[in-house]
C-alpha cells in the first residue's frame, strides 16, 4: 500500500507535532489502517474488500456456468472443494450457487464499491471538505460490513449450505426451515447479513448527505457539484428511503424463520408433507416489500456509475458536459420513478392487471431520463479531442453497454412480452448487462481515473488496454448470447434445463458462453496484476495526471489527513474544458473568476 | 440555530470531530459554503429519523396488508386488550415529550438543576411506559397468546388440531395430577364458582376424551376454556355471557388449555412486532438519556438534548399512530 508515501507525506510536516509524543507502532498502524476514521482509508477499506468478494462472486458464477454448460460433470477445482457426489453438483447445490453469486456481487460488491468505496474516497474530495461530517460513523458502516462478510461467508459452511432461495428470497420457500436444505441455518445468516448490509448503508447515507449538504467549500453551489456527487447525492437518498423497508421485512422474514410468527406463510401451507406453521400470511407482501426496496435498489447500484462516467467523459473527451442540469434532474427523475415501479418484477405473481398497465406505464417512463443521459453522453463526446485512455475505453463501453442493457428493460416493463420472456435468461442478459456491462465496467474507468488520487502512481495504460478488450470481448460472448437464449425460452435458476428436450440444441452456445465467462474472469488476473504492481511501481503521478477540474486534483496525491493544504474556494462549474480564450484546455474549479479576463487582455495586447 | 452557528468551521454540536487518531491536521482548517442553517447533529438526526419513518410506514403498511387481508381478526377484547390501559401509556409517553422539552429550554437558560430534573422525569415516565408495556405482555402471555409456536396456545377453530392438543394438554402427568388433586377438594374448599367451574371442566374432559366427538363439542370445549367476549352495548369486559373470568383457563391458571380466537396468532405477529419494534426504540431512548444524565445539562449540551427530544418525538409520533391501530379499530 501507500504506506510510504502516505507516512511521508503526514510526516513531512513533523517539526510541527509535539516532540514528546511516544511512537506506538501496533497502536498507529491499527488506527491508521483499521480502525481509520479517515474517509480515504476506510474508502480503500470498502475497496479492498469489495474486489475480494467481487473474485468470491466471479468464481461462483463461474461454477453455475459449469453446470449450464455441462451438466452433471465432474467441476475441476470446486468439485474436490465441496466433494459432493464425488465432484459433480447436487441440483440443491446449484441453488445455492446462484442465489449466493447473486448475494455476493449486488450487496458485497455493488453495493459497497459504489457507495462505500468511491462514496468514501470521492465526495469529501470533490466537494473540498477535510473529512466526512461524522467520521466514526463513517467507519462504523465499515465495521458493519464484518458482520455481514462473516454471516454470508460463514452460510457456505453450515448444516444444508448457503442460502437457496434465490436472492429475492421469496416465501415460502425462504420461511420454512424444511423446504429446502439452504432454507436452514443458510437462510437465517443470510438474513442476518441484509440486515447489517442495510445498517451500514443507512449510517453510510445518512452521513453522505448531512456531508454534501453542509461541507462543501466556499462558492461550491449545488449547481457546480460534478455529476458523480450528484450521483452519490441522491443515491444516498434512495438508500436512506428504500433500505429500512427491506430491513424491516427481513427482521419480519427472520421471525417467521425463528420465532414461528406468519407474516408470510400462506394458510394451509403444507411442506414434506407437514402443514407448515399457523399461516394466514401473505407471500405476496414480502415480494411487495422486497421489491420496494430492491427496485430502488437497482438505480443504487448504477447512478454512481452514471455520475463517475459523466466526470471521466468530459475530462477526456475535454469537452464540457452535454446538459448539466438536464443530467441533474433525470438521475432525480430516475430515482423519483425508481420508486413507483417495483410492480414490474411481480407481473407473472398474480397481479390485476389494470395495476400491472400501470406499474408498465410508470416502468416505460424511466426510459425517458434515461435516454436523456444517453444523449447527453453522446453530445458530451461528439466532437471532443479524445484521448483513448483505459478509463476512457471503459466509460465509452459502460454508455454503449448501458444503452443495449437499457433496451432490453423494455422488453421486460412491457407486460405481454414479460409473460412470455418471464425467468428466461434474456431478464439474465439484461441485469448482467445493465450491472455487469453497464456499472462495472464503470467502476473500472473509475478505478483507472481515481488510482492516482488513491495510490499517487498511474496504473500502466498498455495493461489496462489488454484488461478491457478482453473483459469487452468476453463479457459480450457471456452475455450477448443469453438474449438468445431467452428468446427461445431456456428457463433461469433450473439445474439441469436440458431435460427438456427443446433446450437440448442450446448446449453448445452454452459451453461457448462457458468459455467466454472463464476468460472474462482469467482476464481479470490482468487487473490485479497491474493493480497491484501499479500501487508499488507504476509511474508517479503529480496532483493533476488527467488536466481534469473538480477539486479532488488540486489535492495531493494520494492527499494527506485533512486532504487539502490549502482552503479550496470554488470560483466555476466543474466542466470548464475548452472554453474558448482560455489560456489553457481546463479551468479548475479553483481558478479565479479572472483568468479568462488576464487570458483575454493578454491575448489583445 | 443562528445564522452564526454556521459559519464556525467545524460546527458539530460537540459530537466528535473524529480527527484524533494521533495525526492531527496538516492542512488548514478548512471554510465551507453555507448550508442549511443546520448544524451536523441536527441534520443528520432528521435525516435519520427519516429513514425510521420509512421502516415504520412498512411495519405499518404490512400490519393494514396482513389485517385486511386476513378473513377474521380478533376485537381488542378477545385478546385481552385494554383501551384504558393503553389510553394511559399513551398519556405516559406524551407527559415524557413535555418533560424532554423542558428540559432543553432549562438547559438552554443554564439551569443545569432544573434541566436535570426534567430528563430524569422523562427517563422516568419511559420506564413507567416500559413497565406498563411489560404489564400489558404479560397478560398475553398468561393467556397463552405468543407470536405463534412453539409457546403459542391460540388455535384458529376449534378442529381436529384443536381437540388432539386440549386432550394432549389434558393427559400431561403433572396436569393428571392437578386434576386429581382438584377432584378430591372438598367442594366447602373451594368457592361456588370454582365448584362449578370443576364441574364444566369435567364434562369438557369427557368431551374431548369421547370417540364419538363432534366438531359442535370442539367449539363448546373452546367455549368453556376462554369464552370470547360478546360486544354487549354496553361494551362492558366481564357483563352476561362469555367474559374471560369466567373461562376455564382464567379460574385454574395452571391449566393453560390451548384456547380458540379466530385470526389471533396473525394478531399476535402483528402486535408483538410494532410494539416489540416500538419498545426498542424506547429502550434505545432510555439508554440515552441515561448518558446525558452523566453531563452537566448546560447550553452547551443543547444540541444533544434537543437532538435526543427529537427522536423521543419520533418514538412517540409512532406510539400514537400504534395506539389507535392496534387498540381502538
Amino acid at each position: 500500500m501507500s504506506t510510504a508515501t502516505a507516512s511521508t507525506l503526514s510526516h513531512g510536516t513533523a517539526t510541527t507535532l509535539p516532540p514528546a509524543r511516544k511512537p506506538r507502532p501496533l497502536a498507529e498502524f491499527l488506527s491508521t489502517y483499521v480502525f481509520s476514521k479517515d474517509h480515504k482509508v476506510i474508502g480503500l477499506q470498502f475497496l479492498f474488500s469489495t474486489l475480494l468478494w467481487f473474485l468470491i462472486g466471479g468464481l461462483l458464477a463461474l461454477a453455475v456456468r459449469w453446470q449450464i454448460a455441462w451438466p452433471w460433470s465432474d467441476v475441476p477445482v470446486l468439485g474436490k472443494l465441496f466433494a459432493q457426489q464425488g465432484g459433480q453438483m447436487a441440483p440443491e447445490f446449484y441453488t445455492m450457487l446462484f442465489t449466493m453469486h447473486a448475494t455476493v456481487m449486488i450487496f458485497l460488491v455493488i453495493i459497497p464499491i459504489l457507495a462505500g468505496a468511491f462514496g468514501n474516497f470521492l465526495i469529501p474530495l470533490m466537494i473540498g471538505a477535510d473529512d466526512m461530517a461524522f467520521p466514526t460513523l463513517n467507519m462504523l458502516s465499515y465495521w458493519f460490513m464484518w458482520p455481514a462478510f462473516f454471516a454470508f461467508g460463514a452460510s457456505f459452511f453450515v448444516e444444508g449450505g448457503a442460502a437457496s432461495s434465490g436472492w429475492t428470497s421469496y416465501p415460502p420457500l425462504s420461511t420454512n426451515v424444511a423446504s429446502a436444505p439452504g432454507s436452514g441455518w443458510g437462510q437465517t445468516l443470510w438474513l442476518i447479513g441484509l440486515t447489517m448490509v442495510g445498517v451500514s448503508s443507512m449510517l453510510g447515507s445518512v452521513n453522505y448527505m448531512t456531508t454534501i449538504i453542509l461541507m462543501r467549500a466556499p462558492g461550491m453551489t449545488m449547481f457546480r457539484l460534478p455529476m458523480t456527487i450528484w450521483a452519490m447525492f441522491i443515491t444516498a437518498i434512495l438508500q436512506a428511503f428504500a433500505l429500512p423497508v427491506l430491513t424491516a421485512a427481513g427482521f419480519m422474514q427472520l421471525s417467521d424463520r425463528t420465532i414461528g410468527t406468519g407474516f408470510f406463510s400462506p394458510e394451509g401451507n403444507v411442506v414434506n408433507n407437514a402443514i407448515a406453521g399457523a399461516g394466514g400470511g401473505q407471500p405476496l407482501l414480502w415480494q411487495h416489500l422486497f421489491w420496494f426496496y430492491s427496485h430502488p435498489a437497482v438505480y443504487i447500484m448504477i447512478l454512481p456509475a452514471m455520475g463517475m462516467v459523466s466526470d471521466i467523459l468530459t475530462t477526456f473527451a475535454r469537452k464540457p458536459l452535454f446538459g448539466y442540469r438536464p443530467m441533474v434532474y433525470s438521475i432525480a427523475g430516475i430515482a423519483g420513478l425508481g420508486f413507483i415501479v417495483w410492480g414490474h418484477h411481480m407481473f407473472m405473481s398474480g397481479m390485476n392487471p389494470a395495476l400491472g398497465v400501470t406499474f408498465m406505464v410508470s416502468t416505460m417512463m424511466i426510459a425517458l431520463p434515461s435516454a436523456v443521459k444517453t444523449f447527453n453522453w453522446l453530445g458530451t463526446v461528439w466532437g471532443g479531442r479524445i484521448q483513448f485512455t483505459t478509463s476512457m475505453l471503459f466509460a465509452l463501453s459502460f454508455v454503449s453497454m448501458f444503452i443495449i442493457g437499457g433496451l432490453s428493460g423494455i422488453f421486460m416493463a412491457a407486460t405481454p412480452v414479460d409473460i412470455f420472456i418471464h425467468d428466461t435468461y434474456f431478464i439474465v442478459a439484461h441485469f448482467h448487462y445493465v450491472l455487469f456491462a453497464g456499472t462495472a465496467m464503470g467502476v473500472w474507468a473509475a478505478i483507472y481515473f481515481w488510482f492516482p488520487k488513491m495510490f499517487g502512481r498511474t496504473m500502466n495504460e498498455f495493461w489496462g488496454k489488454v484488461h478491457f478488450f478482453l473483459t469487452f470481448i468476453f463479457l459480450n460472448g457471456t452475455f450477448f448470447t443469453m438474449h438468445i437464449l431467452g428468446a427461445v425460452g431456456f428457463p433461469r435458476r433450473l439445474a439441469d434445463a436440458y431435460h427438456y428436450e427443446t433446450f437440448h440444441h442450446l448446449q453448445p452456445l452454452n459451453a461457448f458462453m462457458t468459455w467466454c465467462a472463464i476468460g472474462m474472469v482469467a482476464s481479470q488476473a490482468i487487473f490485479a496484476a497491474n493493480f497491484f504492481w501499479s500501487m508499488f511501481f507504476g509511474p508517479i503521478a503529480g496532483r493533476n495526471p488527467w488536466n481534469s477540474n473538480t477539486l479532488e486534483w488540486t489535492a495531493p496525491s494520494p492527499p494527506g489527513h485533512g486532504n487539502f493544504d490549502f482552503q479550496p474556494v470554488v470560483h466555476r462549474g466543474p466542466y470548464e474544458y475548452s472554453v474558448p480564450g482560455a489560456d489553457k484546455d481546463h479551468l479548475m474549479q479553483t481558478d479565479p473568476p479572472n483568468a479568462l479576463a488576464t487570458a483575454a487582455a493578454a491575448a489583445a495586447h | 440555530m443562528n445564522a452564526s452557528a454556521i459559519s464556525i468551521p467545524h460546527g458539530h454540536d460537540g459530537h466528535s470531530g473524529g480527527h484524533d487518531d494521533g495525526h492531527g491536521h496538516h492542512g488548514p482548517v478548512l471554510q465551507y459554503q453555507p448550508g442549511l442553517p443546520l448544524t451536523r447533529g441536527k441534520l443528520i438526526m432528521w435525516l435519520f429519523l427519516s429513514t425510521e419513518i420509512m421502516f415504520f410506514a412498512a411495519l405499518l403498511g404490512s400490519y393494514v396488508v396482513l389485517r385486511f387481508g386476513a378473513p377474521v381478526w380478533p376485537k381488542p377484547h378477545h385478546v385481552h386488550l385494554s383501551e384504558p390501559i393503553g389510553a394511559f401509556n399513551t398519556f405516559v409517553l406524551i407527559c415524557s415529550s413535555v418533560t424532554i422539552v423542558l428540559a432543553l429550554e432549562f438547559a438552554r437558560a443554564n439551569k443545569a438543576g432544573i434541566a436535570k430534573f426534567w430528563m430524569l422525569l422523562t427517563l422516568l415516565l419511559g420506564m413507567l411506559f416500559l413497565g406498563v408495556k411489560g404489564y400489558e405482555y404479560q397478560a398475553k402471555f398468561s393467556h397463552g397468546i405468543y407470536p405463534q409456536a412453539p409457546r403459542g396456545l391460540i388455535y384458529e377453530k376449534p378442529d381436529l388440531y384443536y381437540g388432539s392438543a386440549v386432550r394432549a394438554r389434558l393427559g400431561e402427568p403433572a396436569i393428571i395430577d392437578k386434576l386429581k388433586e382438584l377432584d378430591d377438594t372438598p367442594a366447602d374448599q373451594l368457592s361456588a364458582e370454582q365448584v362449578a367451574a370443576r364441574g364444566r371442566l369435567q364434562q369438557i374432559r369427557k368431551m374431548v376424551a369421547s370417540p364419538e366427538q363432534q366438531a359442535f363439542d370442539l367449539a363448546v370445549v373452546a367455549d368453556q376454556v376462554m369464552p370470547l367476549p360478546t360486544e354487549g352495548p354496553g361494551g362492558s369486559h366481564d357483563g352476561g355471557h362469555g367474559g374471560h373470568a369466567s373461562g376455564l383457563n382464567d379460574i385454574f391458571p395452571w391449566l393453560r388449555l390451548p384456547a380458540v380466537i379466530p385470526g389471533g396468532n396473525m394478531w399476535a405477529s402483528t402486535y408483538f412486532l410494532l410494539t416489540g419494534f416500538h419498545a426498542v426504540h424506547v429502550l434505545v431512548g432510555l439508554i440515552v438519556f441515561t448518558i446525558l444524565l452523566f453531563y452537566k445539562l448546560g447550553p452547551k449540551q443543547a444540541g444533544k438534548i434537543e437532538n435526543a427530544g427529537l427522536y423521543w418525538h419520533f418514538v412517540d409520533l409512532v406510539w400514537i399512530f400504534l395506539f389507535p391501530l392496534l387498540y381502538l379499530f
